[in-house]
């Protein structure tokens, strides 16, 4: 009987979780005009599953070939369910990948619990691209076919042709990817120069990871968005829509620090990268001009600095001409 | 000298434009129809940015025939100066794509903040630690999939005090790969 009620509790997690695939957690809006770029892609997901009665971290890997628009490939992720029931069973998910690569198809079609297989592991979800470069593709799902409680999902590839399930670099990178999410969870709790250094921190290790990936000939040189540029935008998108988190010398060190990790400027990629560009410069003047109004002398030194070291030698004219920055 | 925000954004829409994909079914951002930021900007004093480059450059080998940039934009002195600041002496650099960024300590600096601006100078890549000196790109041995010195630069450094405050910049220089 235990034996049954483990299958049966761990099976029904692994069945939704592989079901679900990712779930839409992030914040990070879709754009219908993402595709993944043509060629072989390897990759990585994490999430964290829970149907009330069993619970559990699912890691794995997975690969996949885009060609004339179509998807294929397959994954294998792996996971100890803790059960109210019997504890922690160890459970394994397999499936293929297919669709178009506009929305990938990620299809389950088999698993373990306990070493048992699952007799009826079915379910599937689409992924959603969420940023799309010539080095790298992250996304989160949708159509989840069963009402699962997904989260903490991570889904990020690069081209590769090898299975990447093992290895340091994919361990650091999801260890590295987890707690830039944390951070960016810890906004308006913590202040945010502890933020921005610990920001940093990591994105000093994701450059060294990043080192340690050739660059492909589908890139240009000048490429080089950071494992973690997401993480970082996530954090300036959140003070640009609530200027309140973060004053003039945080939102200075937040605008060069996703410059720093590639999320706008040149080396960012992605094009959706514009819009988030736009939106930085439209955040800097609005600043410019409080600033100004208001005769505050510390926060136009600020931005005087940002718009100098940025290039935007109008707008520090404009600052000491309003009498600002000395 | 003096450059418009608006020519900074749509020059970077033409490099990311010009980074598309090859394959040519992914990144399709046309430049033309993405509208600059409607700001309160000061008006353009300056010509418009010139047309996107239209050859790629290798990904593996950056193009080293263009000449350094002469016109580097608004010199860094004059802003520490008007700023009130102390200046951050740079040393040379340059002549490989990870090149090793230096400069001289500042007395109360707790960090310093590099910043890179391509040729054109649109933002490019930037730096926050408390050493005084870094490789390009920020890997300790360049490489990868990091920030490359792909074309003639320009590059800045500002000391900040233990509040961030800046307390000196540097001049803005030239780096060549």
């Amino acid at each position: 009987m235990h034996i049954r009620t483990r299958r049966v509790v761990a099976a029904a997690l692994a069945a939704t979780v592989a079901a679900s695939t990712v779930a839409a957690t992030s914040t990070t809006s879709a754009s219908s005009h993402r595709a993944i770029p043509n060629g072989e892609w390897a990759g990585i997901i994490t999430f964290f599953g829970d149907t009330g009665t069993a619970r559990g971290d699912f890691e794995g890997s997975f690969r996949l070939q885009a060609a004339s628009g179509a998807a294929s490939g397959d994954f294998d992720w792996q996971g100890i369910v803790d059960t109210d029931a019997v504890g922690d069973v160890a459970v394994t998910i397999v499936g293929e990948v297919t669709g178009d690569t506009t929305s990938p198809l990620f299809n389950l079609t088999g698993g373990t619990s306990g070493g048992t297989p699952i007799p009826d592991a079915t379910g599937s979800g689409n992924i959603v691209l969420t940023n799309v470069t010539c080095e790298s593709i992250e996304g989160t799902g949708e159509n989840i076919t069963t009402a699962a409680q997904i989260s903490d999902i991570e889904w990020f590839a690069i081209r590769a042709s090898e299975p990447l399930a093992a290895g340091t670099f994919f361990d650091d990178l999801r260890a590295l990817r987890v707690d830039a999410i944390n951070l960016v969870g810890d906004l308006g709790t913590r202040p945010v120069l502890d933020l921005i250094t610990e920001i940093n921190r990591l994105g000093g290790e994701a450059i060294v990871l990043l080192a340690q990936v050739d660059r492909t000939p589908e890139c240009q040189a000048f490429h080089f968005r950071s494992l973690i540029a997401s993480q970082v935008q996530l954090l300036l998108e959140a003070v640009i829509e609530d200027p309140r988190l973060a004053n003039a010398a945080e939102f200075a060190d937040l605008v060069l620090l996703a410059l720093q990790a590639g999320a706008w400027g040149p080396g960012a990629a992605d094009a959706d990268a514009l819009d988030f560009e736009v939106a930085i410069t439209e955040e800097f003047l609005r600043r410019v001009d409080e600033a100004i109004a208001a005769g505050d002398e510390v926060a136009l030194l600020q931005l005087a600095w940002l718009a100098h070291s940025v290039g935007f030698d109008d707008v520090v004219d404009r600052i000491f001409a309003a009498g600002g920055g000395s | 000298m003096s450059r418009v925000i608006a020519t900074g954004v749509v020059l970077t829409l033409a490099l990311v434009a010009c980074g598309s994909d090859d394959d040519g079914d992914t990144i399709t951002t046309d430049p033309l129809t993405t509208s600059a930021p409607a700001t309160d900007a000061p008006p353009a004093t300056d010509p418009p940015a010139t047309d996107p480059p239209t050859t790629d450059p290798p990904a593996t080998d950056p193009p080293a025939t263009d000449p350094p940039a002469t016109d580097a934009p608004a010199d860094a002195a004059s802003f520490a100066e008007a700023a009130g600041l102390g200046t951050v002496e740079l040393a040379a650099a340059g002549g490989e794509p990870h090149p090793l960024l230096a400069w001289a300590p500042v007395d109360g600096a707790a960090a310093y903040r590099v910043t890179v601006l391509t040729s054109d100078g649109s933002p490019y890549w930037a730096w926050l630690g408390e050493n005084t000196e870094v490789r390009f790109g920020g890997a300790p041995d360049g490489g990868g999939q990091t920030a490359i010195l792909f074309e003639p630069m320009t590059w800045t450094v500002v000391a900040l005090d233990a509040d961030g405050l800046p307390i000196a910049a540097s001049d803005r220089a030239d780096i060549t790969p």
